[in-house]
């Protein structure tokens, strides 16, 4: 693309922008503290924008300049923010997601693709007693939030406005449909960090440890019993109309990395998974299809367990159950044993 | 005069990426095309750059303007090759990593750090069965690549070129002195693969499977002793001679997602894995910030087994042997429990 066509392609995107009943030269002149003349120059590409004033456009018109200048061009372009104290919380995080699931859900034709490294998180938020587990560890272990150091676990950290979020979340959630590939070792993760917490004692109340174990055997019969009817639904209810099917494909062979692929309509995107907790996203073409053809290619090497395969799917959601049950046995002995 | 202030604020960021030993005003005309003066004026912000200018200048810097300008998008940009079985060469990879190795070692002060998910590649490369049968069940199983669809695997598949390619590259590695945090998990990956390949009656003989099992094996006992020596080195040479320096850290509550840090000085890089075994690059300041805040924590939770902590040293590669012999011995069937 040539410096002219991109200046061509960068104002008529801004004419695009601004409401019809203004002109872009006044906009302009006085966002930018030129003349109309002057604008008209840098709008025919007699003079160059400068650094400042680009800036000051990209700005006042909310535009990516790393698309205007196509630096995805043997480049992926992600975005994403990190979950921090400050200023991207697990409460921002989760309207983030939510964000997410109702930007699908807009869509008639929507689907979801989940390549698991750990059990998918949409389970988790189901259940608030699991929830609010991943939240202290997420917080307190994985992210060091600065006010999570001393404190020790407690379900109070799923306060009304986390719940109502995990609620919306859930909700929309079960109405996309999706394929799930999962692997025998996903819930080797949160058994392990149950275990950690209990060796480091962050449990005040050795109820709450067992209650936890007993959740996490409730959302594995909930994973088993969506995937026997092939439809989504909420815990202990029965599937919405509206609600989405769901395809569980179950591979030995790859443990996957909790990529997500979301596809609207004609535009597919893709979440990769980072430091824990973490998404970045891309509709980068080239990648998505990447992505897509390499997820393609680990399901035709997977078995399918939703709806059909009883004795298979019987078989996985069985093994996931007795490890947990295993890792609840080995850790209410004490310590000292 | 007109205020060009934020393109002096953007070269600032892409003088902090030139390693010191590079001209910087020598890079920038040269990516120009323009003398040393021109660069020079458009460095002081005398001159306006072009969009084609600052285009350029991104790409070639992997600087997201959107970050660098501050604007609400949160944009990164990131690079790396695609590995596509059409147009893939296997040999050409090798040596594209073993060339950027080469330029690593050469840094006087470089570092590597690897949250695992599954056990670093590097580790396979000294061992030919094990690092072959890696290369197999990548192009067959997880890149499908056409001209294996029909192939069962055995030594003879994979080219010595491949195995000695991938030595030098292991041996490059063990010069960088490097940082690994493990999970008892991370041998599982190949654990599960060589059992899908058994499952699948994709080894032509029984003999190769043992002997994939006692190269694995091997390169377990081998990692063990760089853990105990706390440095890395070829099979059979002497610790003492090594450069790389190897701190292997370990904890069984957070499996990584195979996360690459490389620092070179000041300078980090990150490489992130996808899709099986495609990594992308950036250095993109806030994500190397963060990736590296974020695997400091995890390494300030976990168990330090090099040169030291015996115990806990013996009590890791315990684990995972353990795992190994639970394979080798039961035959765990598929969507089995080991």
């Amino acid at each position: 693309m040539s410096e002219q066509h991109r200046n061509s392609v960068l104002f008529s995107r801004l004419k695009s922008i601004l409401p019809s009943n203004l002109s872009l030269a006044d906009y302009l002149a006085e966002l930018l503290e030129i003349s109309r003349d002057s604008v008209y120059r840098r709008i025919k590409g007699e003079k160059q924008l400068s650094f400042n004033e680009l800036t000051r456009i990209a700005i006042a018109f909310n535009i990516s300049l790393d698309e205007l200048f196509n630096l995805n061009e043997g480049h992926v372009i992600f975005h994403g923010q990190f979950v921090n104290s400050s200023d991207f919380r697990l409460e921002s995080y989760l309207e983030s997601m939510l964000n997410n699931i109702e930007l699908i859900n807009r869509s008639d034709d929507r689907e979801l693709f989940y390549i698991s490294k750990d059990i998918p998180v949409f389970y988790y938020l189901m259940f608030p007693e699991i929830a609010a587990f991943k939240f202290f560890i997420w917080t307190k272990t994985q992210m060091n939030f600065d006010e999570m150091k001393q404190g020790k676990f407690s379900f109070s950290i799923l306060t009304p406005a986390l719940s109502q979020l995990c609620d919306k979340i859930s909700s929309g959630y079960t109405k996309i449909s999706g394929t799930e590939i999962l692997n025998a070792d996903n819930i080797l993760n949160d058994l392990r960090q149950l275990e950690y917490y209990r060796e480091t004692e962050m449990f005040e109340d050795k109820s709450d440890f067992l209650l936890i174990y007993e959740r996490l055997t409730q959302m594995v019969k909930h994973m088993e019993l969506q995937a026997s009817l092939g439809i989504k639904c909420l815990p202990g209810k029965e599937p919405l109309p509206d609600a989405g099917e769901i395809k569980v494909y179950v591979n030995d062979f790859f443990v996957g990395d909790n990529t997500i692929i979301a596809r609207i309509d004609d535009t597919r995107v893709v979440y990769l998974n980072h430091s824990a907790i973490n998404f970045i996203s891309t509709t980068s073409i080239e990648f998505v299809d990447y992505s897509f053809d390499f997820i393609q290619n680990i399901i035709k090497k997977s078995s399918l367990i939703s709806v059909i395969s009883e004795r298979d799917r019987k078989k996985f959601f069985n093994l996931f159950l007795e490890r947990i049950e295993e890792y609840k046995l080995r850790n209410i002995q004490p310590l000292n044993i | 005069m007109e205020n060009l202030d934020q393109q002096v604020l953007f070269f600032q960021t892409l003088k902090n990426k030139v390693l010191p030993h590079l001209s910087f005003v020598d890079e920038i005309a040269q990516l120009l095309h323009i003398s040393e003066d021109s660069a020079y004026r458009r460095i002081r912000g005398d001159k306006p750059l072009g969009f084609e200018e600052i285009r350029t200048l991104c790409i070639h810097f992997q600087v997201s303007l959107d970050q660098l300008l501050n604007l609400p998008t949160h944009n990164m940009l990131f690079s790396g090759r695609y590995i596509k079985p059409d147009d893939f060469d296997f040999k050409s990879y090798l040596e594209v990593i073993l060339s950027q190795f080469k330029t690593i070692t050469q840094h006087p002060d470089k570092e590597f750090i690897y949250l695992c998910k599954d056990i670093p590649v590097y580790h396979y490369y000294i061992f030919p069965e094990i690092a072959a049968f890696k290369f197999f069940s990548w192009m067959k199983t997880l890149l499908n690549f056409p001209l294996l669809k029909e192939q069962a695997f055995s030594f003879s598949v994979i080219s010595e070129e491949f195995l000695l390619l991938a030595r030098k590259i292991a041996e490059a590695y063990y010069q960088v002195p490097s940082i690994e945090i493990l999970n008892p998990d991370n041998i599982l990956t190949t654990l599960r693969q060589i059992e899908f390949y058994k499952d699948a009656g994709l080894f032509e003989s029984a003999k190769d499977i043992e002997k994939v099992y006692d190269s694995l094996e091997t390169m377990v006992i081998h990692m063990r002793s760089m853990a105990e020596a706390g440095k890395k080195f070829a099979p059979g040479n002497s610790p003492s001679l090594s450069r790389g320096d190897y701190q292997l850290y370990v904890n069984d509550f957070y499996v990584g997602d195979n996360t690459n840090i490389l620092r070179l000085g000041d300078h980090h890089s990150c490489f992130i894995n996808h899709s099986g075994t495609n990594y992308l690059q950036t250095t993109d300041q806030k994500y190397c910030e963060y990736s590296l805040k974020f695997i400091r924590n995890i390494i300030s939770k976990s168990s330090y087994i090099s040169e030291v902590g015996e115990k806990e040293r013996d009590r890791f590669f315990h684990q995972i042997t353990n795992r190994i012999r639970i394979f080798r011995e039961s035959s765990v069937k598929t969507m089995g429990k080991y």
